[in-house]
């Protein structure tokens, strides 16, 4: 592709007209979801209501649409020698200048409406300060990555003149090798395998706040609870329990799978040039980045299911600007073990990555957390005892027993392993966990010990990094100043930079 | 092959400085004052909320519950004070040639390392009462996240910004090598 751009972006530029779409709905989409338990109350609390904000919400639509129309053409960006400029505001005029050597990646992203105009919006990440990142809302698919191609290819000429570090940016264009390709029956299997405690969470907000709203309307749950006797539902017994047991595992499974075709569908993670990149998605196709130098640790796990099935969540922790969100990482589901090694073997090819180092964390960790379990579970099931609380004994008594067998399988799942290079976390409870970290990304070492630690002679290692801390719990108070003056001699010994 | 961590670490024992080797830095007496102030007027505004939830939650100010309420409020003041007190002891910092150590806590204690090469920034951050007492905090910021960020108080104004100076200094060093 020699061909010379056919776009000049040296001209000031707006973005494609789609832009007033995507501004208009973001500012919809946006209203709406702070809006939503209003407009549910309205929606059903009767048209008498309703009929009455028509008006405000005609208003609000053509206010809306000019403020769109306005913001876009208001909304210029240029290329000015090494600085990609964007002139923007509809109440304040803002400029901003963002030098090419600072931007780390630009993304591309599609909704449903990008997708229908062959548009794409692009989020252009830096380095540096936060609140850097910068978004466009829609641009042609071919200007966008022509203008990617361009930036990329300034900032590798800067880059290169400065530093000639080993560091190289990311050139878009170059090849890509395919990683993982998540066909439509991985798919399903991922999103089986998917944790449903969480989806279980969901469900009981939702149906909690509904039952709220309609409760607030005056349409009943109390109304409920007065129409039937609670203690004549519990009386019909075990089978009605297991029934609702089972029709909400069948659910949070549901809604699990569904959960994962919309943001995992046709899901490609591949390598590219000195990073990693992800497309996927149903509806909203999402494409990100992640480059080698930013990836602080990189993390895979599994629980019980996907133990089963052989399948890893993988996630590459990159570092953030200044705030740490969980944005930054990426995470690829359905990995097996072979993909996960294909991945390690990427970013730490010239690391050593056999461990001859590992040492189990002391056994005072589960004692400690088992006097405390047992001991507040024990006053607790001894009230229960004595205030004849059957049901309530039946739950506490299964919740400390719960709590008890995951305190003993993490005990036996926690370890580290360590090496020149790579310090290696091991943990999980039912599942699995393994997190690797090159240890010159270590920023700073924290140091805790409480009176029971003291007392036993161990401490605990909290390891910071730019994309969140690893924990050591529990080892031999020797072993911990080893282990930090180790670490500390590999980060200032390093030349290598973090990031 | 590469050697085991063990190996390879006590070959460099004598070059390698040690954590447990160090002689900390106690901070400045002065700051036991300026933390028991700040503690107390602390304390002091958590006594008298709880002395105004009692007054508008009870009729009656001699009943069990306020006397409950103002007690516990009590307790912890005090327990606010005594810790406090007793923390400053084990409130310490250490320079090296490449890194800052800082460590304190009396009940649960943390010793924090950062590395010179991995700090973004550092500032000095002074309070009213500091500056009573012409003392200073020096903050350190690292890219680990703001639970990681060191925060050095107690320390004379003039000693915090020859810190700083020597830290930044550092710092530059080691972006040019």
């Amino acid at each position: 592709m020699e061909k010379k751009s056919s776009y000049d972006f040296q001209i000031p530029t707006r973005q494609s007209y789609v832009a007033i779409i995507i501004i208009i709905y973001k500012l919809y989409s946006g209203l709406i979801r702070q809006l939503f338990p209003i407009l549910i109350v309205f929606f059903i609390g009767g048209s008498s209501k309703l009929s009455r904000f028509v008006p405000v919400i005609i208003f609000a639509a053509i206010a809306g649409s000019i403020y769109g129309i306005i913001a876009f053409f208001k909304y210029y960006f240029y290329i000015d020698k090494e600085e990609l400029v964007i002139r923007k505001g509809v109440f304040q005029k803002k400029n901003i200048n963002i030098p090419f050597e600072r931007i780390q990646t630009i993304d591309f992203s599609q909704n449903l409406i990008h997708r229908a105009f062959n548009v794409v919006a692009l989020k252009i990440d830096t380095a540096g300060s936060a609140k850097n990142e910068f978004e466009f809302d829609a641009l042609d698919r071919d200007k966008a990555v022509e203008l990617r191609k361009l930036i990329l290819a300034k900032k590798a000429k800067i880059v290169n003149h400065q530093i000639d570090t080993e560091e190289e940016p990311v050139y878009i264009e170059e090849e890509r090798t395919p990683i993982l390709r998540l066909d439509i029956g991985r798919l399903l299997l991922v999103g089986i395998t998917e944790n449903h405690f969480r989806s279980f969470g969901l469900i009981l907000l939702a149906g909690y706040w509904i039952l709220d709203s309609l409760d607030d309307m005056g349409y009943g749950w109390s109304d409920l609870e007065n129409r039937i006797d609670i203690d004549s539902l519990l009386l019909m017994g075990l089978a009605y329990a297991i029934a609702v047991i089972i029709f909400f595992a069948f659910l949070s499974l549901i809604i699990s799978l569904f959960r994962a075709i919309f943001r995992y569908f046709e899901l490609s993670f591949f390598r590219q040039g000195k990073g990693f990149r992800l497309i996927s998605g149903l509806i909203n196709r999402r494409e990100t980045a992640a480059i080698d130098t930013k990836i602080q640790v990189m993390q895979w796990s599994q629980n019980v299911l996907q133990k089963a099935l052989g399948f890893y969540d993988l996630y590459l922790k990159q570092a953030a600007s200044i705030d740490l969100n969980s944005k930054k990482s990426i995470k690829i589901p359905g990995c097996s073990i072979d993909e996960v090694k294909k991945v390690e073997n990427y970013l730490y090819s010239d690391t050593e990555l056999d461990f001859e180092y590992k040492e189990k964390i002391s056994i005072h960790y589960l004692i400690r957390r088992l006097v405390y379990i047992v001991g507040i579970g024990g006053l607790v099931i001894a009230l229960l005892i004595y205030l004849a609380a059957r049901k309530q004994l039946a739950i506490a008594s299964i919740i400390l027993l719960y709590l008890i067998t995951t305190s003993i399988l993490k005990y036996k799942k926690l370890s580290f392993e360590l090496n020149d290079d790579m310090l290696k976390i091991n943990g999980g409870t039912f599942g699995d966990k393994y997190s690797l970290l090159p240890l010159y990304k270590v920023q700073n070492i924290k140091r805790y010990t409480n009176i029971y630690q003291r007392r036993r002679d161990l401490a605990s290692l909290r390891i910071y990094t730019a994309s969140g801390s690893l924990t050591i719990p529990y080892i031999p108070n020797e072993l911990a100043d080893d282990l930090t003056d180790y670490l500390l001699y590999r980060v200032e010994d390093s030349k290598r930079y973090w990031m | 092959m590469s050697q085991s961590f063990f190996e390879n670490n006590q070959l460099s024992v004598e070059t390698l400085p040690r954590l447990h080797a160090l002689v900390f830095q106690n901070l400045e007496k002065d700051y036991l004052r300026v933390s028991l102030i700040a503690a107390s007027i602390f304390s002091s505004l958590f006594v008298i909320a709880a002395v105004i939830i009692v007054f508008f939650l009870s009729d009656e100010l001699g009943s069990l519950k306020s006397m409950l309420i103002l007690g516990a409020a009590l307790i912890i003041s005090s327990l606010i004070m005594w810790l406090t007190y007793k923390g400053f002891k084990f409130k310490k910092y250490a320079l090296r040639q490449k890194d800052i150590l800082f460590q304190s806590g009396y009940i649960f204690r943390s010793q924090t390392v950062v590395p010179f090469n991995r700090i973004q920034h550092c500032e000095i951050n002074q309070g009213p009462i500091d500056r009573a007492f012409d003392l200073a905090a020096l903050k350190i910021y690292t890219a680990g996240g703001s639970y990681s960020d060191l925060s050095i108080p107690g320390l004379h104004r003039q000693t915090a910004e020859d810190l700083k100076h020597f830290i930044i200094k550092k710092t530059a060093i080691g972006e040019e090598e």
